[in-house]
């Protein structure tokens, strides 16, 4: 996927509730590539123009196993603390 | 994995920055693209749908510097942005950078030098298998002497120290004659035992080494060849082994050729012989011995274990005899130790010649440093932080000591043909020649380099990269602190300078007084030529002293000869004799005495005085039997305030008859070398001794130039036996000068050093001095407009 799709799938999949800061995107997923996370290759889009695809890599995913856990551990905290105050 | 993926990554950006940064503008412009073209669809105008994309993707330029930072390679990036600013500023500045890459460079170049001398010859491994393992074994004494080791102390160690695990014995220096070659050469050989080769665990170079088959008595004599005789006397012959050489007189087959390097025990040694002789009086044969430790025995336990034991060995030695020590050295250190001090002492010299030039560029650093402080004020307002620019000077400062670093390596080759050329034939110092450049002494420059770029940065990093904006923007002028602290560099500098000058002035003195020591012999116009026997045409002592009288009779009659006379060993060379020696009036301790055979004509011819008594009777040598000459200083050791004419002595212990008789004493002579106090010494009537244990040498006082008769002397010897061997022909003058040539040598070589640094800070102090003289040029404006205003009035 590239970034512009990503940052379109982000706005859709959050029901249009975040509106990531659409080129703060871009330092994101070169972070991300830097670290072995993402890798990229250049090809066709559906609109016939040369686009940057980004792909996870193995290590991304298990990296995104553990964030996601993370996060949501975190999360639960976070709303048990908002319920309970 | 993911690790060479990010490696890769880097390395990209890195090369090819261009592209990557094309790369994130196409990936952008795409972005970009989408965004105009969704717009669009949703109905706006061109250009509000531009605009609304342009505002969406917010701060474009920054976004792309924060990817940038993403690839991690800004640091990298930074340098190299550094590096060629500092290439600009040294560019800017040609003088400058001269002084300093020149006095870095020199510094840099001197310590390699030394350091690659120093990895020849104390860093890398000698050519035994283990080496640090193994160990020579010694007896010592308490007069300094070392009492030889038995075939019956080896037998006792092999059984009773553990820590060993294996011993071997080799002969004491032993010359041969070796004829069929082109002119009769007197070899270096030893004799040595069959676990010799397989201790060392040196491999061959050509052949094999000695096997134990080569040991029986019925074996075919054979031999082992050292790399440097191989290459003088056989030209490096690949298809030596298995060919006769001839030895006194008898063929040996060589077997082999060790390596270069292999040396064992002392370079000049030309060749290994099995030794044949049966061991038959154990007790009385003396051997050298070494021996490798057993795995996991340190040298300490080992020590320690032989001292235990020593008691037990010394049980069959008479009572006197039972202070004596063993005592073992590695071999590894034996054969340098000699120059570890002088090695310590140069490696010294030269970091102090480092350290000289490092303040020196780091004071002419500073006097510069003080202009660039409001350049370093703006950078600092621009949003640079101190990291930041401390990282920059220090940039800077590798990059110069990166260019001195690559001076100094080519000075550095320079100045290692320098050291061997200088390097005296004398100073025999193991692998020397083999000093080059190689990795490590690369990778100690390149550490070297680089330690001296962060000390010689700090002190302007620190101060360039104060936050002085308010300050510096003000006064564009040298500040008294500033000042301060160029001086105090200088300062430093100059008295690490004047240490160095005072180190090598106090080195010279020595020198000079070592130089003119006097040796107790005229040196002027003497020619010295050994004419070893050899122990090939097996003579009797009758014949060899026919034999002996004739050559002395030969050289005497030589055009230009003034007298010639006979002695076992020349004074000051590498070889002396010690004999034991009883003195029974006294007590019934023995003695090690140096001792020398000499022909009556000798104290004469070397000009030594006859201080009591007489010397040996020129007219009938028989006659002389038991006679004995000492020196004053053994006079006045053993027989103080009594007359040593006339005193007995004994080659023999106590229940034999003393057959020997002082007949006169004569001066001391700086026999073993010079600058030492003059030990005793005894001299016989070489008719008692000679033989090829013994040796032989020509003594000549000359009428003219000693070299003149050289030749002459060879060709009356080869017309009377043309295999009698004729070497090591000079004149005594050049041996006392080879004597001192080691202390000569470093000496130079400290001189050396100490002018560099003497030069480097004339350097530096110029450069400081002119550099603050200019910078306030404004100031001495003043004064002159001052001055010509007063005049004026």
């Amino acid at each position: 996927m590239h970034g512009w799709a990503i940052a379109q799938r982000i706005h859709q999949i959050s029901g249009e509730v975040l509106q990531v800061g659409q080129s703060a995107l871009y330092p994101a997923l070169h972070k991300l590539e830097q670290n072995g996370w993402i890798k990229s290759e250049w090809a066709v889009s559906e609109n016939n123009r040369r686009a940057k695809y980004y792909t996870l890599t193995r290590a991304g995913g298990r990296a995104l196993e553990q964030e996601a856990a993370q996060w949501e551990r975190l999360s639960a905290a976070v709303s048990l603390v908002v319920r309970t105050a | 994995m993911r690790f060479l993926l990010q490696i890769r990554l880097k390395l990209r950006s890195l090369i090819l920055r261009r592209q990557v940064e094309q790369e994130l503008d196409e990936e952008l412009q795409y972005h970009l693209g989408r965004q105009i073209e969704e717009n669009l669809a949703a109905g706006m105008l061109p250009e509000d749908a531009r605009f609304a994309a342009l505002r969406l993707l917010s701060n474009i330029e920054q976004r792309k510097e924060e990817c940038r930072d993403r690839r991690g390679v800004a640091a990298i990036e930074n340098a190299a942005q550094d590096l060629r600013y500092g290439w600009r500023q040294l560019r800017r500045t040609p003088v400058f950078t001269t002084a300093a890459i020149l006095s870095l460079g020199l510094g840099i170049g001197a310590s390699v030098t030394m350091f690659s001398a120093f990895r020849a010859v104390f860093l890398r491994s000698l050519p035994y298998h283990d080496a640090s393992r193994i160990v020579e074994i010694q007896k010592t004494a308490q007069h300094g002497y070392t009492p030889s080791l038995t075939a019956e102390d080896l037998q006792f160690l092999n059984r009773y120290a553990h820590s060993l695990q294996s011993t071997a014995a080799f002969g004491f220096f032993d010359t041969m004659t070796l004829s069929g070659v082109s002119e009769p050469a007197d070899w270096w050989v030893r004799d040595v035992s069959a676990e010799f080769f397989p201790l060392l665990g040196a491999r061959p170079l050509l052949g094999r080494t000695l096997s134990r088959s080569d040991f029986k008595r019925s074996a075919p004599l054979v031999t082992v060849l050292a790399y440097d005789a191989w290459n003088k006397y056989f030209h490096r012959d690949p298809n030596i082994v298995g060919r006769p050489i001839f030895l006194n007189g008898t063929s040996y087959v060589v077997v082999g050729v060790m390596p270069q390097g292999f040396i064992f025990p002392k370079a000049g040694t030309a060749a290994w012989l099995p030794n044949l002789t049966p061991a038959t009086d154990a007790r009385h044969t003396a051997v050298a011995a070494v021996a490798r430790l057993r795995d996991g025995a340190s040298l300490r336990q080992t020590r320690d274990e032989l001292q235990r034991l020593t008691p037990d060995l010394l049980k069959y030695y008479s009572p006197s005899e039972r202070t004596w020590r063993l005592r073992i050295d590695e071999i590894a250190t034996r054969s340098i130790e000699a120059y570890r001090k002088a090695f310590w002492l140069l490696l010294g010299a030269v970091g102090l010649l480092v350290l000289i030039a490092c303040l020196n560029v780091a004071s002419l650093l500073l006097a510069r440093a003080s202009v660039r402080k409001g350049e370093f004020a703006m950078r600092s307002a621009l949003g640079a932080g101190r990291v930041r620019l401390i990282g920059q000077v220090l940039t800077e400062s590798l990059g110069l000591a990166g260019l001195s670093g690559i001076v100094g390596l080519g000075l550095a080759t320079l100045g290692n043909r320098l050291l061997l050329r200088l390097l005296p034939g004398s100073l025999n110092i193991p692998r020397m020649d083999e000093t080059h450049l190689d990795g490590v002494v690369l990778a100690f420059a390149v550490l070297l380099t680089c330690c001296v770029a962060l000390f010689f940065g700090m002190a302007p990093a620190l101060v360039l990269s104060r936050n002085q904006f308010t300050r510096a923007s003000s006064q564009r002028q040298v500040t008294e602190a500033d000042g301060w602290r160029a001086n105090g560099l200088l300062v430093g500098e100059i008295a690490v300078a004047l240490i160095l000058l005072t180190g090598s002035i106090v080195m010279l003195r020595g020198f000079v007084r070592l130089a003119n020591v006097d040796p107790g012999f005229r040196t002027a116009h003497i020619l010295t030529a050994m004419v070893p026997s050899g122990r090939g045409p097996r003579l009797t002592k009758e014949q060899l002293k026919q034999r002996y009288d004739r050559i002395v009779e030969l050289a005497q009659n030589v055009p230009g000869v003034e007298q010639a006379a006979l002695t076992s060993y020349l004074p000051l060379g590498s070889v002396g004799i010690q004999l034991q020696i009883y003195l029974p009036d006294l007590s019934s301790a023995t003695y090690q005495i140096d001792f020398h055979a000499v022909s009556p004509d000798y104290f004469q011819v070397m000009g030594i005085p006859l201080l009591q008594g007489r010397l040996f009777s020129r007219s009938n040598s028989g006659m002389d039997k038991g006679a004995v000459v000492i020196n004053r200083t053994m006079a006045e050791q053993y027989w103080p305030g009594r007359n040593a004419v006339g005193q007995r002595l004994s080659g023999r212990p106590a229940p034999a008859a003393p057959d020997l008789t002082v007949v006169g004493v004569v001066g001391d002579t700086q026999h073993r070398s010079l600058g030492q106090a003059p030990v005793p010494e005894f001299y016989e009537d070489y008719h008692q001794y000679l033989g090829p244990a013994v040796g032989a040498t020509l003594v000549l006082r000359t009428y003219a130039d000693p070299r003149t008769v050289a030749a002459s002397l060879r060709t009356a010897i080869h017309r009377f036996d043309p295999e009698q061997v004729v070497e090591r022909e000079q004149t005594l003058t050049s041996m006392v000068e080879q004597t001192i040539s080691a202390p000569r040598f470093y000496t130079a070589l400290l001189m050396t050093f100490a002018l560099l640094a003497l030069i480097l800070t004339l350097i530096g102090v110029y450069g400081v001095a002119s550099y603050s003289t200019s910078l306030r040029k404004r100031e001495f404006g003043r004064f002159a407009a001052r001055f010509k205003g007063i005049s004026r009035h």
